[in-house]
């Protein structure tokens, strides 16, 4: 049954917007400008797939890019339903990947009860202490090195992994440099059972491209996945 | 022509089809199919390889016949562990249907208990049937109530499952505080990828593990109780472990997730006294809820009311004293506020449906009767019997209606033979084995366990004061460091080694010969840590029993299998006349093989010796062989030392009759020439040679010989009408019989 919400945000669909709302046969883009609706497309949408499929299992992930997103999107789904609320995942990007690295992390290695850490501050203490050991490696590593958490952070963001990251560079000296300290800061994060932000991504990315079943698993389970994306 | 069964394998909504069959050789056969394209698979063709080797006789066609043949007989269970044991390997890539038609539930594959009564450390891997045996006390019913309280029906709370005397306790200065705890372990795999249907793994997401080495979903769940600091008592856990054995941590650690989880496996069980009285009552676990879940629709209820009614009103109307009984409770009107009218009533029968339903009974009418006489009043037997049938139909008829799709059931059955004629305990045996759930019962039956393979037997042994659980095993596992010529050596042996660079784990799946052995060794110089490993390896894969031999045992030991699993000890022997005469001599030595539970085995008849020698390695069963000192038998010792006996095992165990004689040589020489003479006399059998020749006993031994069993009979009774002391029993024979009581004990 339909609950009044439910009716309610429906009817105030443009027939556009009712359109992408109803799309089933293949994948659905919504592009539109800033205000247009997008997100309350996808959240009728996300709220009729639950209603129609009370006795399915499948689930449906919900994807945006930050936190208040996912959280006013999930009030308003769950609004507008009756039960099924536990077969609805809506988060950030972010909070997804650290609940598949949690559950299955341990096959790259990674700890279910790892930390997170979020600030630079904390981030800058770990390079730190990454260039410390590096320096005692390697003759190219140099206390100036300190400075490159945000080279890491854009490299791990590229999914650029430890192997390749010399290659990546047009200065030649520098992707030296840097093919030391990029190992010595994952080893340090490593040694605490710690990951940083760009982390979370990086290791999920690895994890499905390295083990297909592990995203095999996520389509059986996630029948629809919804991204609301308002940057690019 | 395709069978509905092959139709239904490759697609289950398909309304038309076509098949061909194109070409038929000898072991390879080729199917194309094609259908209407609105379904899954708009054409397919496959090509079945090698079956032959499995039925040996026919192609794969008539195997698929075969198999559909007992598909339309019910007996979906058999067809089930046919393909899933010898055929799903060579039809791999065939799509998930047939995966999901063959057994797509979830099975409980292995249990580890640890502290729990007798059961201080025991794995046990199960297979869709198992069946227990063992002495009393030995741990099968602790197996059993394990399982029970690990898997209770409803989502367990904050109070503990188990007794105080449910914890292992050796010795008398432990108590609970210091006790290292329970813990039980139950780990449920996919047998194949993909065999777990998506809805379950959507269900369970968060506990469903994958393991990416071989693509196969399971679920640890571990059940712990231990004594708490804080809260001052024993405190149960319920924890779900990632396939390293930690606990799952954030929202998969949700104890909402145990009740979930529970709703998809329900464990039943049935106690060796199986009452029909109580389990066909309606409070009872499985007729009760069938009772209640009778459904009738309103406009039928109303017809059946007034139908009931009217019976009514003509039973009371039958005796006009029934009505007077009724005036005079009217009385009661004048104490207590009573409707007018019909305020007092006396009901015949119950006038609702669901009550009248639930005094419902079954009834049974004997053969050659005429009445039918309510369950309760037939013998035990009867009773047990269709305790058993009544789960069978809720399991078929209510389960997945009152659970879920997906929810398996897991039978746990004590004694299922209780009461039974042994025909009875045999047929029975069958009929557990067509029943879909997951079994593991527990037997004291040889009758019962006749039936059953070899290698779905779990035996418990008693060790001081704990258990261990014995099981024929078809691989053999070591950690064993990785090396670049240790691949090449596992690749030129496929299907014999294997080896897993993850875990570093050599497994070989048959006998280590002695070349691999040194081939293996040679890989690993000065490494005395891993040729320890390699050797230990080595001395376990003895064990093994080939399918062949499995195959043999199962056939011809099949009249005697039941005994020798419940015998304490085996003299094994060549044939019939040894079997007679070494009961004969036991009986002169006062010691009786019945009361020591040793069993003779005339291995000649009922399989090879190398078998029995590996079952008894496996099943830790003391032993003592003799056989005849000529060359079948130094070939029969060959065969049991290739079990890897070690050089003293080998001088104690097996045994030649001595001087280089046979059995009947041996005794002719050893004190009962006088008795064979007799016999041939009168036989009106005449020798050349007389009392003091040479080879006068020679001679009569080879006379006995022709006929060996006839022999041995006469020879018995003469001793017996003689009555014969034990001093005439050879010492040869005395002392394998005291060394094998002596072994028992």
């Amino acid at each position: 049954m339909r609950n009044q919400k439910f009716t309610e945000s429906w009817e105030s669909l443009s027939t556009i917007q009712c359109e992408a709302a109803e799309w089933d046969s293949t994948a659905v883009l919504a592009l539109a400008g800033p205000g247009s609706g997008k997100t309350r497309v996808l959240t009728c949408r996300i709220a009729r797939i639950l209603e129609e499929s009370p006795d399915q299992n499948f689930k449906v992930l919900g994807l945006t890019f930050t936190n208040k997103a996912a959280d006013e999107m999930r009030s308003r789904v769950e609004s507008m339903l009756q039960g099924n609320k536990n077969r609805l995942f809506l988060g950030t990007f972010h909070s997804f990947c650290a609940d598949v690295l949690r559950q299955h992390g341990v096959h790259l290695g990674i700890q279910p009860n790892f930390q997170i850490y979020s600030d630079d501050l904390d981030l800058q203490a770990i390079l730190d202490e990454a260039v410390k050991r590096a320096m005692k490696t390697s003759a190219v590593v140099g206390e100036s090195d300190r400075k490159t958490l945000p080279v890491i952070k854009r490299l791990k963001s590229l999914l650029v992994t430890v192997e390749r990251c010399r290659e990546k560079f047009r200065d030649a000296e520098f992707g030296e440099r840097m093919a030391a300290v990029y190992p010595a800061y994952e080893a340090e994060l490593a040694k605490r059972n710690v990951l940083d932000f760009e982390s979370l991504i990086y290791y999920t990315h690895r994890l499905f491209t390295k083990f297909p079943v592990f995203a095999k698993r996520y389509r059986t389970i996630y029948q629809h996945i919804c991204v609301d994306i308002s940057r690019y | 022509m395709l069978s509905p069964f092959l139709r239904r394998l490759l697609g289950v909504n398909c309304d038309y089809y076509a098949a061909s069959q194109s070409s038929r050789k000898r072991g390879l056969t080729w199917f194309s199919v094609s259908w209407l394209p609105n379904t899954r698979y708009s054409s397919y063709s496959f090509r079945v390889t090698g079956i032959t080797r499995f039925l040996e006789e026919g192609s794969a066609f008539e195997v698929a016949q075969h198999m559909a043949d007992h598909q339309t007989a019910g007996r979906l269970s058999f067809t089930t562990n046919v393909v899933r044991r010898y055929i799903w390997k060579r039809w791999g890539g065939f799509g998930t249907e047939l995966r999901r038609l063959l057994g797509s539930c979830m099975k409980l594959r292995e249990v580890t208990i640890r502290n729990f009564r007798c059961l201080v450390d025991v794995t046990v891997p199960l297979d869709d049937s198992v069946v227990l045996i063992g002495e009393n006390n030995s741990g099968k019913t602790a197996f059993l109530d394990a399982l029970r309280l690990a898997l209770p029906r409803t989502q367990p709370g904050k109070s503990v499952p188990f007794h105080e005397y449910d914890y292992h306790m050796a010795q008398s200065t432990d108590s609970l505080k210091t006790n290292a705890g329970i813990v039980i372990e139950l780990l449920f795999r996919e047998d194949l990828p993909d065999q777990w249907p998506d809805a379950l793994i959507q269900a369970l997401e968060e506990i469903v593990q994958i393991d990416p080495a071989n693509n196969l979903n399971s679920i640890r769940l571990r059940v712990t109780s231990k004594y708490d600091e804080v809260m001052t008592e024993m405190v149960p856990k319920w924890e779900f472990l990632n396939f390293e054995g930690h606990p799952l941590a954030g929202k998969a650690a949700n104890p909402a997730h145990v009740g979930r989880f529970l709703s998809y496996i329900r464990v039943f069980y049935l106690s060796a006294l199986r009452d029909a009285d109580q389990e066909f009552s309606s409070r009872s676990q499985f007729w009760g809820r069938i009772l209640r879940d009778l459904k009738i629709d309103d406009a039928q209820r109303k017809v059946l009311q007034t139908e009931l009614e009217k019976l009514n009103t003509s039973l009371l109307a039958s005796d006009p004293r029934l009505e007077q009984v009724r005036t005079a409770m009217e009385n009661l009107r004048k104490v207590l506020t009573v409707e007018l009218g019909q305020g007092v009533a006396i009901e015949a029968l119950p006038l609702q449906p669901w009550d009248l339903m639930s005094k419902a009974q079954l009834v049974i009418k004997p053969c050659g009767s005429q009445v039918s006489f309510p369950l309760n009043r037939h013998g035990q037997g009867m009773q047990s019997l269709a305790v058993l049938f009544l789960f069978q139909a809720y399991i078929d008829v209510l389960l997945k209606p009152t659970f879920q799709q997906e929810t398996e059931a897991i039978l746990t059955l004590e004694e299922p033979e209780a009461h039974l004629h042994p025909h009875a305990a045999r047929a029975l045996a069958a009929i557990l084995g067509e029943m879909k759930t997951q079994k593991i019962t527990s037997s004291h039956s040889p009758y019962f366990v006749q039936e059953v393979p070899f290698a779905d037997i779990r035996m418990f042994r008693k060790r001081g004061a704990s258990s261990k659980v014995l099981y024929l095993r078809q691989s053999f596992s070591r950690k064993i460091p990785n090396a670049t010529e240790l691949r090449t050596f596992v690749n030129k042996k496929p299907g014999k080694f294997s080896y897993d660079a993850e875990s570093t784990t050599l497994s070989v799946m048959g006998r280590m010969q002695e070349e691999e052995y040194r081939d293996l060794i040679q890989l690993y110089p000065n490494q005395s840590a891993v040729q320890q490993t390699l050797k230990q390896l080595r001395d376990e894969s003895m064990f093994f029993l080939s399918k062949t031999e499995l195959a043999d045992l199962d056939t011809y030991a099949k009249r005697i299998r039941g005994e020798v699993l419940f015998a304490r000890g085996w003299i094994l022997c060549e044939g019939q006349s040894e079997y007679l005469l070494i009961r004969y001599f036991a009986e002169l030595l006062s010691l009786s093989l019945d009361s020591g539970g040793i069993t003779v085995i005339d291995f000649q008849n009922n399989g090879s010796i190398g078998a029995f020698v590996g079952l008894t390695r496996v099943f830790e069963i003391p032993w003592i062989m003799f056989c005849d000192n000529d060359r079948a038998g130094q070939k029969f010792v060959r065969e049991a030392e290739a079990r890897g006996l070690t050089q003293a095992e080998r001088m104690e165990l097996i045994r030649l009759i001595p001087e280089g004689m046979d059995f009947e040589t041996f005794l002719s020489h050893n004190g009962f020439a006088q008795e064979y003479a007799a016999i041939l006399n009168e036989r009106e059998m005449k020798t050349t040679k007389n009392v003091g020749d040479g080879e006068y006993e020679d001679k009569l031994a080879e006379f006995v010989k022709k006929d060996k069993i006839g022999a041995t009979r006469m020879l018995i009774q003469k001793l017996q009408a003689s009555n014969t002391t034990v001093g005439r029993v050879p010492v040869f024979f005395k002392t394998l019989i005291q060394d094998i009581f002596q072994k028992v004990s």
